[in-house]
């Protein structure tokens, strides 16, 4: 078929003509940018508020707080609060995105302008958004005057805590904003010198080939993470929060109080304050929070897995592992939970969440139904609840 | 966009003439009819916010596939993170659309169907050039619409038009 035919064919092709009155476009546009807008606000107040609370909440500790040292303590962490929202909103400023009528190459500019950011944060994050509340922390929890014996875990929990912080967000970094970063700078690349793009990243790029009769058939079954789940882990985390509050809260008392009872003593009395009527009382609404949390944190991770006749889709859909990449399916078990790890050919893992979903007969259903006879995955249905 | 008439009229106007240049980009771009519906009302959309932008009415052709083929690159990288992409399927749904994949009907033109499957495979900036070469732009109207150097989009587009061709080679039945 030459150039002319093609174009021919290209433009004569029948297609499906939406049925929307122009009266409804109009209206549907109208409403798209209020609600454009209205979450622009409500971002912006979102940020405010989280940032009015760290302030309160340690703004409360500066000026019950006694010791001097412990007082600059808070200060940093204050200080360091509003450094950490500035540096977030100033980042997201310097790096908007491109305007609607902007080409390709400016497009991508913006996004892996964006990217880089994103991933210099991430890269940078033990300097400006670890270290200096940390700091804050630990001068306040070594200046307070509390015994040694709760010195020392709280320093534990904050190391083992911030640790743990910077490694998910390095492994961030790693697996999401680098590959992005490198498939952007290839694009990029390609658009402005017109070699070819470089094969490592054509990959991931390149999008799986269907029939067009397939195509109707891809929408996979999706299912999301089992509120119940989420909210396990959501109230240890809340009712963890309240726990280590009340206990900074006890010993701004105690020290306040200036207590000089003996060390047994001293203990005893710390205990039986964290676990005083006062503080029990708030059990309620930050269990009310947890709750509310995973409820929100279902929302926002919206469908976790789907499956469909090409492969499994993860982490949105944004990333599909078709029926034939899978050679070995493996398990992994933390706690009650069992997770899959995907493991391709090259060795590449990818981790699934499994006993955690929602609606297990129908994720038993769409797994039988979709993937091939004898697929690894299939072994581990028997894993899934009768639900 | 505080909106008035005149320029919702000359947005339908641009609508009412582009509306099949607009689908094919939509086809090309996204895989099933919902995801091309999505993707029609989004390049509506991102059309309406950049309308007051459009200053000279004679490049509205290269302008509205640069807004085009944007908003349909941008939206197949971020189509699947928004909750409203959530399909629930019943179990009879789901058992209905296990059993409809053993029984496909045949496209009614296999050409489009291999232009479209070989479409597919290419990259981003391929699938773009190939679609804007398809809906018989010049270079410089390439260039215009994707900010690539005129020459690059020679050099792109014949490299683009030769891999094109093997796939539908590869896609035709034998």
């Amino acid at each position: 078929m030459n150039d002319d035919e093609l174009k021919k064919l290209w433009q004569q092709q029948p297609l499906r003509n939406p049925d929307v009155s122009p009266a409804q476009l109009i209206s549907a546009l109208q409403n798209k940018t209020t609600r454009l807008r209205r979450d622009l606000r409500a971002r912006d107040v979102r940020e405010l508020v989280a940032c009015a609370f760290v302030i309160i909440v340690f703004g409360y500790f500066f000026f019950n707080e006694r010791a001097p040292i412990a007082r600059l303590g808070w200060l940093i962490v204050v200080g360091s609060s509003i450094f950490i929202a500035w540096k977030l909103v100033h980042a997201r400023r310097t790096t908007p995105p491109a305007p609607p009528g902007a080409t390709i190459v400016e497009a991508l500019r913006a996004e892996l302008n964006s990217v880089r950011t994103q991933s210099r944060l991430l890269e940078s994050v033990l300097w400006w958004y670890l270290l200096p509340p940390g700091i804050g922390l630990l001068v306040a929890t070594w200046g307070m005057r509390i015994n040694l014996h709760a010195k020392i875990p709280c320093t534990l929990v904050f190391i083992a805590t911030y640790a743990f912080v910077y490694w998910l967000n390095q492994w961030a970094r790693s697996k999401q904003l680098l590959p992005l970063e490198a498939q952007l700078e290839s694009l990029l690349h390609s658009a402005e010198t017109g070699e070819p793009l470089d094969e490592a990243h054509v990959a991931n790029l390149r999008p799986i080939v269907l029939s067009l009769t397939a195509a109707n058939q891809v929408k996979p079954a999706e299912f999301k993470v089992a509120f119940w789940q989420l909210a396990i882990y959501g109230e240890i985390g809340f009712i963890g929060l309240w726990f280590v509050l009340m206990c900074v809260l006890t010993a701004s008392d105690l020290n306040r109080l200036a207590h000089q009872t003996a060390e047994h003593s001293a203990f005893l009395d710390f205990v039986s304050r964290i676990f005083s009527w006062q503080h029990l009382v708030w059990i309620g609404p930050f269990f009310l929070a947890g709750l509310l949390y995973s409820w929100l944190l279902q929302r926002m991770t919206g469908q976790a897995v789907g499956i469909s006749t090409l492969g499994v889709h993860l982490h949105e859909g944004q990333n599909l592992i078709l029926w034939d990449e899978i050679k070995e399916v493996r398990s992994l078990r933390i706690l009650n939970i069992r997770s899959l790890w995907l493991i391709r050919e090259s060795g590449e893992k990818t981790i699934m969440p499994w006993t955690s979903l929602e609606r297990s007969c129908d994720l038993k259903a769409a797994v039988e139904g979709f993937a091939p006879a004898n697929h690894p995955l299939r072994k581990y249905l028997s894993l899934l609840r009768r639900t | 966009m505080n909106s008035t008439p005149a320029d919702e009229h000359k947005f339908l106007e641009l609508v009412n003439e582009n509306r099949n240049k607009i689908l094919r980009v939509c086809r090309v771009y996204a895989w099933n009819s919902a995801d091309q519906d999505d993707l029609y009302q989004e390049i509506l959309f991102q059309i309406w916010r950049a309308l007051p932008g459009l200053k000279e009415e004679a490049y509205a052709n290269t302008w509205l596939y640069r807004i085009a083929i944007n908003t349909a690159i941008s939206f197949v990288r971020k189509r699947a993170s928004r909750s409203d992409h959530v399909v629930h399927f019943e179990p009879a749904d789901l058992t209905r659309a296990i059993e409809s994949r053993q029984t496909t009907e045949e496209s009614t033109d296999d050409r489009i169907a291999d232009l479209y499957t070989a479409i597919y495979n290419l990259d981003p900036l391929e699938k773009a050039l190939v679609t804007l070469f398809l809906e018989d732009l010049t270079y410089e109207q390439m260039a215009e619409a994707t900010g690539i150097n005129a020459n690059n989009v020679g050099v792109m587009l014949h490299r683009a038009k030769k891999k094109l061709s093997r796939l539908m080679k590869e896609e035709a039945p034998k």
